[in-house]
């Protein structure tokens, strides 16, 4: 998967690549639009990271031409975050959009949910269960089990469980979380994520031998199994 | 003179005073130019009758003949009722007595004359004239003049009232122009077209007053978002740098500590600069994109729904109470509410129960509001306004100011005027009240 990136902020590109391309991706940064719509249009991309604000033509600028005759799939970066500039990045042609600054594992997320989308071939299977080792989650009947002990879960536990076992190994900032079960689509008060995971934890990790849920200091949370505590996952959430 | 804090009044007590002072003037004046005129007369009078008498006398004293004289004084004093005369010689005898006898307490204005003769030598007159009815004219004449003192001083005063009240009315249209002026319009300006020409000077110095003032507000609030906005991308670099390093593997416990705990702290730096990005936004006049809303109690559900957990965690319970139907932008509503309710899990009390209240305003019509009520530390009356102020913190939220910085209840206020509605909080006894109520039909 190929992803270039579109950033005049040198460290800010030189990160995302470096991030990427830990992350599996072959990634490619060029500094200004000029050089970013060049690229994009001669080399084959899958994917396309642009910021809003560039020296040369600027990232609205490069959407428009580049939707002349392309369709990869464009996440905007801005560091403007009103409606109103999002509401233009969508219409002219921008596939998701993420505000500076940003997490790094949302901006992840979205890059895998972008590409996911552009490739229904590697989509998921439509499963309707989830197993990370000892459990289970079955999203149509709504019941998860683990070591086929049934889970005692609110509808919104439920729906964080879901998110947590569908992304299975990810770090899902709490932002994220808030956004994805409880649909708040601000920064919120972040705290309240943290009490209903460590609520979640106490039904899901409580009395077993292994804990599943894991959090990732000033990250977020993942859910994998692990074998010993590693050192960036503290105990405690 | 006192000091009268009323303009009105202290022009008003001038135009008496003076209208009093120079009406009395002029009617002393008048009295004394009547007393003077009526003092020549009678001066004249005793003169003619003088001449006549010595005449008389001089005829007399040819034809030696005191009968003739006495006959003539006589017809003389029959025609001329308001004098009497007494005429004696110098050796003795009284030539004519006619004393009048005036009736009692008339006044007489009395002269005494020597007349050199031959036959009687020295013969002296006694002349004296009766003046009352000079005297009853000066007196009538005194009255009237009072009285039309008196008079024009109650007219002039009159006028004078009504034409300082309608003088400056223009000034009392200025105060409550000036009152009408609201702390939150920047963009408000005085009308001067409707002043009178002294006080457009003054409308034209306070409007450029407001206007200095509205720049030095704009050019902070820019420079606020300036610095917001230039600090977005090195923070994006350090968070992304931090997270990076992260993910990396081979770090030792501590480092990894280290870069955890400064990304939490970059988090915190990210959350406030995209608060004062979005307040500075709130200010520029941006209105929300409202649609719509069915149930605005289902709204409020779901954001308490959010809450559930860390309302357990505190020990307090949540209800919704009451539901209205209205235009809302469902993101900023819900954020408002968020940071509401956020605020009042921090501050209730153990086992209370905090309630969404939703309901039609008394307001206007078709007002609705939206408001917590929680049972907690009650905020002072003095600190009540100011809790929608950026980066207000009462001394009791000190305690646990780490995670909150202050600026959740001023994006409440911020996000009821981008509904053309206003924030406020209440607190009684041990209940605290903050909402917000903005108008449901707002486009």
């Amino acid at each position: 998967m190929k992803i270039l990136i579109v950033e005049d902020e040198k460290k800010l590109a030189q990160y995302l690549c470096q991030g990427l391309t830990q992350e599996g991706y072959q990634a490619n940064a060029v500094h200004n639009g000029i050089d970013g719509l060049h690229e994009v249009t001669t080399m084959p991309y899958d994917l396309l990271i642009l910021d809003g604000n560039l020296p040369g033509i600027d990232g609205m600028g490069v959407l428009a031409a580049l939707r002349q005759t392309h369709q990869l799939p464009v996440l905007m970066l801005t560091a403007r975050n009103s409606v109103e500039d999002r509401v233009r990045g969508l219409t002219a042609g921008a596939d998701d959009y993420l505000a500076k600054p940003f997490v790094f594992s949302e901006l992840l997320a979205r890059v895998q949910a972008l590409l996911r989308r552009s490739n229904p071939s590697r989509q998921q299977s439509s499963t309707t269960e989830y197993v990370v080792a000892d459990l289970r989650l079955d999203f149509v009947k709504r019941k998860a089990f683990r070591q086929d002990k049934r889970l005692d879960l609110s509808s919104k536990e439920f729906l964080l469980l879901t998110v947590l076992m569908q992304r299975s190994g990810e770090i899902i900032s709490r932002t994220e979380l808030a956004q994805q079960v409880w649909d708040m689509n601000f920064d919120s008060d972040t705290n309240v994520v943290e009490v209903a995971v460590r609520r979640l934890r106490l039904k899901v990790d409580e009395g077993f031998e292994s804990a599943l849920i894991h959090n990732v200091r000033g990250m977020g949370y993942v859910l994998e199994p692990r074998i010993a505590q590693s050192a960036k996952a503290t105990p405690h959430a | 003179m006192p000091e009268f804090k009323s303009l009105s009044k202290r022009l008003l007590v001038w135009q008496i005073l003076l209208s009093v002072t120079s009406l009395t003037a002029m009617c002393v004046v008048v009295y004394q130019f009547l007393a003077l005129q009526l003092d020549a007369k009678q001066s004249t009078v005793v003169r003619q009758n003088l001449a006549i008498i010595e005449h008389l006398v001089a005829e007399a004293d040819q034809l030696g003949s005191t009968a003739e004289l006495v006959h003539k004084l006589t017809d003389l004093l029959s025609v001329k009722t308001d004098i009497g005369i007494s005429i004696q010689a110098a050796q003795g005898g009284i030539v004519f007595n006619k004393e009048r006898s005036f009736e009692a307490n008339s006044l007489l204005k009395s002269e005494r004359f020597d007349i050199p003769t031959n036959r009687w030598g020295a013969v002296s007159v006694d002349l004296s004239l009766d003046i009352s009815s000079d005297r009853k004219l000066k007196e009538q004449f005194a009255w009237l003049l009072i009285a039309l003192s008196v008079l024009g001083s109650m007219l002039i005063a009159s006028a004078g009232y009504w034409i300082s009240r309608s003088g400056l009315r223009p000034l009392r249209q200025l105060t409550q122009q000036i009152q009408g002026l609201s702390i939150t319009d920047l963009h408000a300006r005085l009308d001067a077209s409707v002043q009178p020409q002294e006080i457009q000077g003054l409308v034209t110095q306070f409007n450029s007053l407001l206007v200095r003032l509205q720049h030095s507000y704009e050019q902070m609030e820019h420079f606020n978002a300036n610095v917001a906005h230039e600090l977005k991308n090195p923070i994006a670099n350090l968070i992304t740098s931090h997270e990076l390093a992260l993910r990396s593997q081979g770090m030792t416990e501590t480092h990894s500590d280290f870069l955890a705990s400064n990304l939490e702290e970059l988090l915190r730096i990210s959350g406030i600069v995209n608060d004062m990005l979005f307040l500075s936004r709130a200010d520029s006049g941006i209105l929300a994109r409202t649609q719509w809303v069915e149930s605005i109690a289902s709204l409020a559900q779901s954001v308490a729904d959010y809450y559930d957990a860390s309302a357990e965690n505190a020990d307090v319970s949540i209800v919704v109470v009451g539901d209205v139907q209205a235009k809302v932008d469902a993101g900023l509503f819900k954020r408002a509410l968020s940071n509401l309710l956020s605020n009042a899990i921090r501050y209730a009390d153990k086992q209370s129960t905090i309630q969404i209240n939703i309901q039609k305003t008394t307001k206007a019509s078709d007002w609705a509001s939206v408001s917590i009520i929680n049972s907690g530390t009650p905020i002072c009356a003095a600190d009540l306004d100011k809790v929608f102020e950026r980066f207000f913190r009462s001394n009791t939220a000190r305690e646990n100011s780490h995670n909150h910085h202050g600026l959740g209840l001023a994006i409440v206020s911020a996000i009821a005027k981008m509904h053309g509605g206003l924030a406020y909080a209440r607190s009684q006894e041990r209940f605290v009240e903050i909402g917000f109520e903005w108008p449901s039909n707002v486009s």
